[in-house]
Parts: structure tokens; sequence; C-alpha cells
């Protein structure tokens, strides 16, 4: 293997392809990858241009997945649930014909 | 509901949701109210997320707190609460989804990324993008494009990306919650991702790989 950042990155000199450093992208961000094959990826993001933006866009995808919030629930959502449930508790079963 | 199969290896409840349960098994409402405070915001972010309304969100809420009393008396701790809770949650939700007519079906594989046969990307140069990103999250542009292109995905995925990537419970729950094993999550979430970042470059102008 050679190790070169000059090649062109369309060489992709190192073993892992690119299609395998975007099957293993979800492993690295969540820290599930081991040492040796962390060293490899990450070679591999620094030589190949392609695999270095698509890593990068597929983390900002998740970032921005991971900022849509939503408010919290509304009180008055609550109470009335939480009235509705009281209601629906103490209601005696219905008799069967 | 075939692809919820329900529990397997589950974290077993805590003592003091196991007291909880046994409390409101013999009519407590008190401890009842304690868990409707202890999950309520949870599940009704999730049922948000899921289905998009808080007229719904409140009706799950409804259902699965009514189900929580009634069947109380099965609950054998097993699982966690809100591991139960948060299952009967994603199975209600899932299950409307399923109910809505489908908009014009938007094929994921469009948007994932092809490859060559040597494995390299087929598309050159793949443009990076995520500085774009910053900007229009800023003026919310971004956060609208994702909530539409969530919204497009199967009920399952769907339900996988809010649990892992929203909720950002671990995969493991995720799967306990939602009937797979840890394998099957991580598939379904990267591939979901992967639809999620094609899909947002497409709208934002870029290729979609």
């Amino acid at each position: 293997m050679h190790d070169n950042i000059d090649a062109p990155h369309t060489e992709n000199p190192s073993p892992l392809t690119c299609q395998r450093v975007t099957d293993a992208i979800m492993d690295y961000i969540s820290g599930d990858m081991a040492p040796e094959t962390t060293a490899v990826f990450e070679s591999h993001l620094r030589r190949c241009s392609d695999c270095d933006a698509f890593f990068n866009t597929y983390r900002g995808t998740l970032r921005a997945t991971r900022s849509l919030a939503y408010d919290n629930i509304p009180p008055e959502l609550s109470n009335r649930v939480l009235q509705f449930l009281h209601n629906a508790i103490q209601k005696p079963p219905s008799a069967n014909p | 509901m075939p692809e919820m199969p329900g529990k397997a290896k589950d974290r077993p409840a805590s003592t003091n949701e196991v007291e909880l349960m046994r409390d409101v098994q013999h009519g407590n409402t008190e401890a009842f109210e304690q868990l409707f405070a202890r999950y309520s915001p949870k599940i009704y972010r999730q049922a948000l997320h899921l289905l998009g309304n808080d007229a719904e969100a409140e009706e799950i809420m409804q259902e699965v707190f009514l189900t929580l009393y009634e069947k109380a008396s099965t609950f054998r701790g097993d699982a966690a609460v809100s591991t139960w809770l948060y299952r009967l949650t994603a199975n209600a939700a899932i299950s409307r989804l399923r109910r809505r007519t489908r908009r014009q079906e938007v094929l994921i594989d469009d948007y994932l990324p092809q490859f060559q046969a040597d494995g390299h990307h087929r598309e050159q140069p793949v443009i990076d993008w995520s500085h774009n990103l910053e900007q229009s999250l800023m003026r919310d542009e971004t956060h609208q494009l994702l909530r539409q292109a969530i919204d497009e995905l199967r009920p399952l995925d769907k339900a996988v990306v809010v649990l892992s990537d929203l909720e950002e419970l671990p995969q493991r729950e995720t799967g306990e919650i939602l009937g797979l094993s840890v394998a099957a999550v991580k598939a379904r979430l990267h591939r979901a991702r992967l639809f999620l970042r094609g899909r947002l470059a497409a709208s934002l102008g870029y290729a979609s790989s």
C-alpha cells in the first residue's frame, strides 16, 4: 500500500474503496470502529477528496437532523390529556348487553 | 403489525418503576400521575416527530397511558417501563402512518450514493456543501427540507431515524422498541441517513450523491 498524499484522489491507493468507506461512516461517527480500521479510514479521507466531501456532508446532515427541535409539550395539552385519562379511568365499565 | 414482533432482550424495569406499576395496578392514581409526569414529555415528542401534528400526538398519549393503566396488571417488569411505553407509542404511530394515503412514492434508491465497479464514487467530484448547510440551517430552510425528507421515509425507517437521531436513543434501545436487531437498526439507519443526505443535496441544488 502506498500512502502518497500527493496521489490524485481518483487513484484510491488504499485497500479501502470509496464504497467501503461510505459503508463504514456510521461506525466511524459512532465510535464503533476498531482502531486499526479507523487509521485506514482516516488515511483514505485525507487522500480522497470525494470521500472527504461525502463524509462532511453526511456528518452535516446528521447534525442538522439532530438539531430538529419541536417545542416541549404544551402544559394545556398535558393537562387536557391527564383530565381525559382521569375521566376514562373513573368511568364505570359499560354493562354487557 | 408484522414488523413489530415486540420484545426480545429488554432491559428489566427498575425497582422504583416496578413499585409504581404495582401501585397503578391497585388503582393508585398518584402513581399513575407520577408515571405520566415522567414519560409524557418524551412520548409526546416521539409521537409529534413521527406524526407531525399536535392533535394526533395528543391522541397517541391518550391511547398509550390508557393502555398503561389497563394493562398494568400484565406488566411483569422484564422490560423497562420506558421501553414498553415507547414501544406502544411507536406501534400506534407507525400504524397511523401506514394508514395514511401516501403521496407519490419517493424512490429511496434515487438518492443513495452510486459507485463504479471499482468502488469509486460514480459522481466526481463530490461537492462538499456542508458549509452551505450551516448557513441554510440559520434560515431554517434546511430544517424544513429535512422534515419533508424524513416524512418520505417508510414508517419503520422513519421510526428508526426519530428514535436514534432525533431522540438520540442508543441503537440497542431503538431495536428493543421497534423489535429489530441492532444490526437491522444500523442498516436501516445508515440507509435512511444516506437518503436524507442525498435528498438534502438535491434540494439544495447539488447532485444527489
